[in-house]
Formats: C-alpha cells, structure tokens, sequence
C-alpha cells in the first residue's frame, strides 16, 4: 500500500513540476528534428509531388508497407542523407541535458516548498550536474564490467547446452536465464546510481563513491521495495508506449497533421513525465525510509509492503 | 542363353555372337535399336532399391542400394557419377563449410562407401546370350572409385552404352550430422534427406554431379524406389511415397515404401511423432481429387495440427484449381522438432515435405502465418521440383521463383489482403516503440528502415518488393546457385525477383496469361525436367507473341526498372495559341536499363484522363516523333503531340487544352511491380504533404524515442 502511495506521490509531485517536463521534451523535440530534417526534407522532396500515397489502387496490396517501399526505394539517397555523428552529438547533447535537468529538480523533490523557482532550479543544477557525471561515468564502467560478466556466464551456459537439442531447455536457460541474470546486474547498477542521485539531493552530498556506497547499502537492504516501484513505474511507461501505438497505428493515418504533432508532444509530455516520477517516487521512498530510520523504528519489508517493528 | 557354347549354334549365330561379344568386352554394353531412345521411359532412368536400419545409439544409417541406371539417349560413358551428399558435412574444410562457417564435431557428418559392385556385371538389359554370360561376372569396384568430397566418380570396366541399363550394388554407412542444414538429427528425432549415394544426371554427354555447396540444391533423375527402413519399434516414421509392408522383429520394424515417379527419397523418425491422417479433397479441370494426408506432429504440438492440414487443403485446392491435379494420392507432412529440429523445417522432397515453426512463431505470433506459409510454399515445390523437374544447381530461380509466385498466391486467398492483417500490431509496434529503448546505440538508418516494417500489413508482393529492394541488381536470375555473392543475392535471384517477374508478366499478358502458360508448363514437363530456354519458349507459345523481349531483360542481366514521371510543366507562352489555350508538357524518363511497355496517364484539371501508351519494348525502334498536333479523343478540342528519346530515354506528351495538366502517373495500375521506384512514377502539380508529414512525424518519433530511452536513467 505504501508503494502504492509513494507511486502516486511521486506521480503528483514530477506533474506538479511541469516546467523540467516540458523543457526536456522541448529540447527533445528540437534535437530530434534537426536529426531527422535531411530525411524528411528528402520524404517532402521525393513524395510530396506523387500520387502514390493517396492511390486508390495501390493501396489494398501496399497501404501499410507504403513508407517503408519508399524509403528502401529511395534508400541510397536517404543513406547518404543520414549522418550517424549528427546522431551521437544529438544523444550525447540529450543526455546532459537530461542530467541537468535531473540535478536542478532532484533537490525540489527533496524538498517541502513545492513552488517552483528556476533560480533554484539553476542553482541545484550548477551544484549537482558535475557529481551526476561522475556517477553517469562509474555507472557506465560498472555497465560495462556487468556487461562482460553476463557475456561470460552467456558463453558458460552455452557451453553447457551446446548438446542440448530442446527447443525449451536452450530457450528458458540459455536465453532467459542469462537474461534475468544481466537483468539483475543492470537493474542493481541502474538502481544504485539513481539512488546515488537521490541521496545526493536529499541529503545534500557530492562525493560520488561515499554516494555509491550509501545508494548500495540502500538498495541492497530494499532492493524488493525499490524493484517493485521501479517496475511499477516501468509498466507505466510500458502503458504509453503501448497507447502510442495503438493511436499510431489506427488513429494517426488519414488524421489531421495537427492532430499527428499534438499526439507526439503530449506522448513524449507524459513518458518525460514518467521518467521524473521514477525520481520523484525514489525520493519520497528514500526520505519516508531515512525518516522512520531516524525516528528509532526498524524498517523491514514483507510481503512487499512495509512492517514496522518496534 | 550360355556363350561357353558357341561351338554348336548355326555359323550364322557364331558370327552374330562374335561381334556381340566383340561389342561387348571390347567397346561396352550393347546398343539397343535406334528407335528405343525415343520411346524411353524417362521415369525410370534411375531405380533404388534401398535397405537402411537407423542406429539412434550412434545416429548412424547402415544401407545397402541397388541402384539400376538407364544411359537413356546420351553417348556411351564409362564412368557413373554420384552424389555423397552427406560429405559435405564432413570436416570443417569442405566447400560447404566453408562458405557457411562454424562446424563442430556434433554436426559432423558423413558417408562412406564399404563396398561397391557390379553384380553379375551389371548389365541387366538388353536381354541377350552376351549379356548372361557377362552376368556370370561379379565385378568388385571398390578400387575403381574416386571420392572428391560429396562426388563420387566410379570408373567401369566397361561403358554403358546408349539405351543400357547398369546395375550397381552398393553398402554404405552414413554417420547424420546435428541437424543445422536440411538433414540430421536432433535428439531423437531424426530428418534422413540426401542419405544415400545417388546418381547425377547424364545429359548431352556429360555428366552433371556438382559438389554440394552452401546455396545449391539437388538435380536427380526420375525413378522408381524401394526403400526398406528399419528403425526401434516406438519409433513413427514418415517417408515419401507408399507403404507398402510393415513387419516388426526383435524391437525394431521395419517399413517398406515404394514411389514412383520421384526424383529423391527423404523419411523422418521419432518416438515424439503422432500420426493424424485425413483425406483431403479437391478440385481441379472440374474434377474432384482426393489426397491422404498423412501428418506427422511432434507429439507437445498437436493443437497445431488443424493449422497444417487447413494449410494443405488450401494449396492442394489452389494448385489444383491453377495448374492441375497434384500427381499421387498421398502426402506426408512432418512437423519438426522444435529448437535445432527446426533446421531441418521448410524442406521439400517428393510426396513429403517438412513444415515448422518456432515456438514463438507459432504461439506469439500466430497471425503471421508462419506454419501455412512455410506448408504452401513447400507444398508448391511438389509441382515446381517434385513433377515438373530443373537443374537447381544451375538454375535454382525455376523450383523457388514458381513456387514463391504460385505459393503467394495461394497464402493471400488465406489473408487477402495481405499476411499481416492478423498480426496483433499492437505488441509489434510497442516493439518498435521500445526497441530504441532497448538498443539506441545500435540505431542507424537500416534499423530504421527495419523499424518502418514491423507491425505494417504486408501482402506477400510487398514482402518480396521489400526484399528485392534491397539489393536489386544484386545478381541476374539465371545466376547458378554456387555463384552467388551470399545468401541474400541467391535469395534474391532465386525466389524474389523470379516471383516479381512473374507479377510484372502479368502486367503483359495478364494474370490468367501467366495461369495458362504454367498449366501447360506443368502438363507438358509433368515428370521431366526443364530448363529456362524452355520456359521462355513454352511462355512465347502459349501467350501467342514473342516474349523473348521481356525475358532477356529481366531474367539474364542486373538492369532495372525504373519509369519515372520527371516534370509536369505549363506554360501560356508560345505555342499557346490565342484561343486561351495553354501548353502543358508531362516529361518522362527511364530511369533502368530495363525498357516495358508503359501506359501513361495524364490528368487535366478539368478532370478528363487521358492513356498514352509508350510501347517500347527494345532500345533499337525508331523514336516516336510526331511534328504535329493531333486531336485527342473524348471531345473538349485537346491536341497532344509524342516526342521521345533515343533508346526510349524520354518521352515527352505535350498537350495543347484548355487548362492545364493537372497530374501524370506511368504505369497507373500498378502492372509492373519489379518497378524500383512507385513514388516518382506519379506528378501531381499540386504538392500534397500529408503523406510525407506522417514520414517526418514517423521520424521525429522514432529519434525522441531513442533519445528519451538513453537517457532514461540519466
């Protein structure tokens, strides 16, 4: 139940700070439109003058496969339009970008003022931006150290079912066992490191492997509890993305283009907004945890709710 | 007859007998009359009797053949080739392996020959005192053979002459390989395909036995075959052909088929197959056919069942209905093991063949169609490969360009309106909406592209136009199978372009035009193989024109088609006359080597539609230049006037009307789907960006999405 209302908390405090949402998928948007504007200038250029898109008679056998058809028709020229490096400087760009934003609301969450303030909110961010690279930059060595380990036990598992002709056994344990295993791995750094960011901001400290260390403690001690509202976030999210197709796929085509943009500003809107509830959930789990801890009550969780034991 | 008495015939015998004999010992087996090539059976040009026990203990196969062969019209030969097919499996060096890559020593697999002879000489016929007397020999042949991996050459004593048949005896032992390509085991299932040494095809003098390589097929003489095959007593068998006799001894059975007409022979084996059978019935010419089925499920699978037998009863109807009746009264499907038995899935052989999917296919995503699309496509090989014969080693594009074509056909009256429809779209597009998440650093533009296709409905024509279109001037079509560039050219080459050629020759002759001329392929290749020429040929024939045009363009070179509707200009300038009319000029160009006849439609804005036919159909006529104007039909005082490039380069329409010209298109029905471009084979002067707004918005999407799941965590 706690989870459940830590979830909505959460939910209500990233919504109520709808300024960071909106800048993120502004910038979002932009980077993304400059990405693709070679491509959908030459989509304008080469289609715009056809009838094909709007031919009665082509439509029973090539309606849906009609923008693929084209682009693979077309696809040397689009090739040449598409430039990886625009792609990598466009995430490399996002990605800070979306720490900073992190680091400018993370201590709000932490907070009881719920007013917003962009001079504070530029103020967090000048203070936590440059330990949230340094814990981006351990985060993605301990991916990569993860990443080898999982190979490994990847190549091992093989190795033992290499005589294994069972559809099932090579399935169920070679697939997805070692992929619950680098699961587990990625979650328990994924979780870490945002727990590391949550302690920063709550507690206010900046020394990153004191950070890493206290967010293990935390999380290994809850890692059920921070799992399961991590998940629960995910299945939101998962939710969107699904909504997003279903209105993409039936409700978009033949729509108004107004209509086309708005959908995508609203679904790009909420997944923002998803994902800074991932953080604003994990601060109220965090100091609703550090509070009873400090009032002299041991927390311990069973069956996936809180007991509190005097 | 005994020719250790020629002492007591007439002088006249003796002599006879002496120049036969002479014939016989020294230039070979005797010739039968000239007329008898001509009348020759050629159903029977390559006969096996086969005994074979399956060992599961060591996934061995212990045979014994007795091949008999008929030299049916070509010159004497002194050699006999033979397939090993199983060789190719042997080591890691061979040709096969390494095209393909990757080998170990459970997927080793091979043949070995124990002993090979001539039994009583071999001769069998013609029926003479020569010849029993060289029956008297038993000739040991087993030093006169060369084994260069998957060929066997046998040298013989003596040439089989024309019309002769030899008889040869041969023991052999096959150890199967892990299934990984066609044919072995997986635990305990097993699928025996290309298991025993059988003979190339001697044909124009020469004998043609390539090795086995990555991409080829196989190439066999029709025959007559017995096959005895004994396995463990828990163990379903199902083969090609008939049976004929079961008997069970010492906790094993043994099955005794028999088939004829067939070009190969293939079973399959496991305690884990049940057996449903059903009698099918169809129409074909106005006659009703009937078909036992006999299905083989791996045992945890049998509520799949309905889904083979529904997929056989549409292609037997289909195929029946186009072509004409399917040739035997059974059929044998085997659904194969799931995991690595799936290797041995989506095979053809005659009166058998394999189906399969993966358990994700099948239960995930079932509106895929993966088990009735495999099904009719393997099904459509019993008529091109299984009756109507080809060299698949050298001209592959003929068993799997018709059967893709025919096949496509017969799985779009399953799902008209295209495969996908009943694809939950939803779960495919969340997949595309998460894959980004999932793997953003591997994001480039052919995963893009890649990203487009998932989830879109897809008829098999825009399947195989996808397909084509990535690499459309990989190969010709009539490229040899053990000369492609890689899989995707031989697939290309083979089954794609093949299936789009035949579309696009419907675009010339009409879809029941490409009806007609397969029916009469099928009739008159029933039991015989073709070749390319002859298709050509036969087309021409039955369609009543000479296509040879369209066939040398699209079957032998890399060229494409690509008409494309370059401008569409209007001017009130000069030659507008003063009547207010005004001069619009729709340019076209061919943009491919390929040259069709094309259809052009030209749209006013006052909404008359008026078809130019540019019928060009070599580079060599005459342009078409008109000096002057000429009316054009339908009233409202319009005049038009055909300028075109050398080599059918361009064309220009100009038109004198009224108002202006308001859009062009080439090709307007879409006649031609081997067309590289659809979008540029339209101009329409009034741009309309609705359909390229959903690409950017498409694009736009897809990057926020990936950019959004980098940094999820961030």
């Amino acid at each position: 139940m706690i989870l459940l209302v830590t979830l909505l908390k959460g939910l209500a405090k990233a919504l109520r700070y709808w300024q960071p949402i909106a800048f993120l998928v502004l910038v979002q948007l932009v980077l993304a439109w400059l990405v693709a504007s070679p491509l959908t200038m030459e989509m304008h250029r080469a289609w715009d003058h056809s009838t094909i898109a709007h031919d009665p008679e082509i439509l029973p056998a090539m309606q849906g496969i009609a923008m693929d058809e084209l682009m693979l028709a077309g696809q040397e020229r689009f090739e040449s339009l598409y430039n990886p490096l625009f792609m990598a400087i466009a995430g490399v760009i996002y990605v800070l970008f979306s720490m900073l934003v992190l680091a400018g609301v993370l201590p709000l969450y932490a907070g009881l003022d719920l007013k917003f303030n962009w001079e504070r909110f530029w103020g967090n961010a000048s203070r936590y931006f440059r330990p949230f690279i340094g814990l981006a930059v351990l985060a993605a060595l301990l991916f990569w150290a993860a990443d080898l380990a999982s190979e490994l036990v990847d190549a091992f598992v093989k190795d033992a079912l290499a005589g294994s002709d069972d559809e099932f056994s090579v399935f169920v344990t070679g697939t997805l066992a070692v992929g619950a295993f680098r699961f587990l791995l990625f979650s328990l750094i994924v979780l870490v490191f945002q727990y590391a960011k949550v302690i920063a901001a709550a507690e206010g400290l900046r020394n990153i492997i004191y950070l890493t260390r206290k967010a293990f403690g935390f999380v290994s001690r809850f890692f059920v509890v921070a799992v399961i509202l991590f998940s629960l976030l995910g299945l939101i999210e998962f939710g969107i993305v699904a909504l997003d197709a279903a209105v993409w796929n039936y409700a978009l085509p033949g729509a108004d283009s107004l209509f086309g943009w708005g959908w995508l500003v609203l679904v790009m809107l909420l997944l923002s907004a998803v994902k800074l509830s991932f953080f604003s959930s994990q601060v109220l789990l965090y100091t609703e945890i550090s509070r009873r801890a400090s009032e002299g009550v041991r927390v311990e969780l069973n069956s996936g709710s809180y007991e509190t034991l005097v | 007859m005994n020719l250790r008495k020629p002492l007591n015939l007439t002088p006249v015998i003796a002599v006879y007998a002496v120049v036969v004999l002479f014939l016989l010992l020294g230039r070979g087996i005797s010739r039968p009359p000239q007329d008898e090539a001509d009348t020759v059976d050629r159903t029977r040009i390559a006969d096996y009797d086969i005994r074979v026990r399956l060992d599961p203990d060591e996934k061995q196969l212990l045979g014994h053949e007795t091949i008999t062969w008929l030299n049916a019209d070509g010159p004497p030969t002194d050699r006999l080739m033979l397939h090993l097919y199983m060789n190719a499996f042997r080591s890691p060096g061979t040709r096969y392996m390494s095209a393909r890559g990757g080998w170990s020593a459970e997927e080793a697999g091979w043949i070995d020959i124990k002993s090979i002879k001539l039994p009583g000489g071999g001769l069998i016929e013609p029926e003479s005192a020569e010849a029993e007397q060289a029956a008297q020999i038993d000739e040991d042949l087993i030093d006169r053979i060369e084994i260069d991996e998957t060929v066997m050459t046998v040298h013989l004593p003596r040439p089989i002459e024309t019309g002769a048949r030899i008889r040869l005896e041969i023991e052999f032992e096959v150890k199967l390989p892990r299934v990984f390509s066609r044919a072995g085991y997986a635990s305990d299932y097993y699928l025996v395909a290309q298991w025993f040494p059988k003979t190339g095809v001697y044909a124009d003098g020469r004998w043609i036995c390539p090795q086995y390589e990555s991409y080829t097929e196989f190439y066999a003489d029709f025959g007559r075959y017995r096959v005895e095959i004994t396995v463990p007593n828990n163990y379903r068998v199902g083969a090609t052909g008939y049976l004929d006799s079961s008997r069970v001894r010492d906790g094993e059975k043994t099955l005794v088929y028999t088939a004829h007409p067939v070009h190969d022979f293939a079973w399959a084996a496991s305690p884990n197959l049940r057996e449903t059978k059903e009698k099918v019935e169809y129409r074909s010419g106005g006659k009703v056919y009937t078909v036992d089925l006999f299905l083989l499920m791996q045992r945890d699978r049998m509520d799949m069942a309905e889904t083979y037998k529904s997929a056989v009863r549409l292609a037997l109807e289909s195929f029946g209905r186009e072509y004409g009746p399917y040739p035997y009264s059974k059929l044998t499907v085997i659904d194969p093991a799931p995991g690595r038995g799936l290797n041995s899935g989506g095979m053809e052989y005659p009166m058998f063949i394999t189906g399969g999917s993966s358990w994700l296919e099948t239960y995930l995503f079932p509106g895929d169609l993966p088990i009735e699309g495999v099904t009719i496509h393997e099904f459509g090989h019993q008529y091109w490969y299984g009756v109507v014969a080809n060299n698949e080693f050298d001209e592959p594009w003929i068993d799997e360009g018709l059967t893709s074509y025919s096949a496509d056909k017969a799985v779009d009256t399953l799902a008209p309106f295209g495969m996908n429809l009943r694809y939950p779209k939803i779960l495919s597009d969340t997949l595309l909406g998460l894959h980004p998440f999932l793997r953003g650093w591997r994001a480039d533009f052919g995963d893009l592209v890649d990203l487009l296709r998932l989830g879109l409905p897809d008829s098999s024509l825009a399947q195989r136009r996808a397909d084509y279109l990535l690499q459309p001037g990989a190969a010709p079509i009539t490229a040899k199978a053990y000369r492609q560039l890689n899989e995707m050219s031989y697939s290309i080459s083979a089954y794609h372009k093949p299936a789009l050629v035949l579309k696009t020759l419907e675009g010339i002759v009409g879809e029941p035009g490409v009806s007609r001329i397969l029916r009469r392929l099928y009739e008159r290749f029933r039991f015989r193989h073709v070749k390319g020429d002859e298709i050509r040929a036969l087309a021409s024939e039955v369609a009543g024109e000479d296509l040879s045009w369209f066939f040398d363009q699209v079957l032998d070179g890399t060229g494409i088609l690509d008409y494309a509707v370059d401008s569409v200009e209007t001017s009130d300038e000069p030659p507008a006359n003063q009547d207010g009319e005004v001069l619009s000029i729709v340019t076209l160009r061919r943009l491919g080597e390929v040259i069709l006849p094309q259809t052009v439609r030209v749209a006013l804005d006052d909404g008359r539609n008026f078809d130019f036919k540019w019928d060009r159909k070599n580079p060599r006529s005459e342009p078409i230049w008109m000096e002057s104007f000429e009316a054009l039909g339908g009233g409202g005082g319009s005049r038009y006037r055909l300028r075109e490039g050398r080599a059918g380069g361009w064309l220009k329409i100009e038109i004198l009307s009224s108002g202006p010209v308001a859009s062009a298109r080439v090709d307007p029905g879409y006649r031609y789907p081997l067309d590289l471009n659809l979008a540029n084979n339209s101009y329409r002067t009034d741009a309309d960006s609705s359909f390229s707004t959903r690409g950017e918005m498409s694009a736009v999407r897809l990057l926020a999405k990936w950019l959004h799941g980098i940094s999820v965590f961030n």
